[in-house]
């Protein structure tokens, strides 16, 4: 690892516009189709905030809730080999955002984070990757303490 | 599948560019080292296969009620950060 170097998303701005068509060349992962979503900021209905992002499918009706990781951990950082920035269209880590897939559960302290399989996207190209960052757990709890 | 047997230090190409060498062989455990461009995933089955598991159940959990509503209102815009363990 060299996280000085090859640190993804660090300084990206979430503020960019994110509402718009992204294509995933390789798909996600276990889903070789869709390639082409839709990714936009949720809002629920009452205006209320959100810190969650939907990635929705143009093809079909597959949906992903994603987070930006970093209002989970500040030191997040998957990294983003030169070979993958190329894919990605961006000359450095900094151009290249990261999403993390959470996994609704029945119960709500039960829901958690997959910062294992981040989606890094490039909102300038609007390309993007599902990358494999084996060192990231799988199943990080979204909530810090849950209150049984 | 092809099956070859290989001995302490002997490798396998795959390809133009993929190398795999037998580095030890003890007990039931085998260490493998792999040379390939990074344009390639090179990954644990089992962790490939708990990703794929773990997509398919991100995408089935928007199925039902939108549950994101109140969780955005637990979290209250953000969750707080937190320290990984």
């Amino acid at each position: 690892m060299h996280p000085e170097k090859h640190e993804a998303g660090k300084g990206s701005s979430l503020a960019e516009p994110t509402d718009a068509e992204f294509f995933f060349p390789e798909g996600l992962l276990g889903f070789a189709t869709p390639r082409y979503f839709t990714l936009a900021p949720y809002s629920p209905p009452d205006g209320s905030p959100s810190p969650f992002f939907l990635l929705q499918a143009k093809e079909d009706d597959l949906c992903f809730p994603l987070i930006p990781p970093a209002l989970l951990s500040s030191e997040y950082t998957p990294s983003a080999p030169p070979e993958l920035l190329a894919k990605l269209g961006a000359e450095s880590p900094a151009q290249v955002t990261p999403f993390a897939i959470v996994t609704l559960r029945d119960r709500i302290e039960e829901i958690t984070v997959n910062l294992q399989a981040p989606l890094l996207v490039n909102p300038r190209s609007r390309l993007g990757f599902q990358i494999v960052a084996e060192q990231y757990p799988l199943r990080h709890p979204l909530l810090a303490s849950p209150q049984a | 599948m092809l099956v070859l047997t290989r001995r302490l230090g002997e490798s396998i190409t795959i390809g133009d560019d993929i190398v795999v060498t037998v580095l030890s062989v003890s007990g039931g455990q085998v260490r493998l080292g792999i040379t390939a461009p990074q344009s390639v995933r090179v990954v644990r089955e089992e962790i490939l296969k708990g990703i794929q598991e773990e997509n398919s159940a991100a995408a089935k959990g928007l199925g039902g009620a939108l549950p994101l509503d109140a969780l955005a209102k637990r979290l209250g815009g953000a969750p707080t950060e937190r320290k990984r363990a």
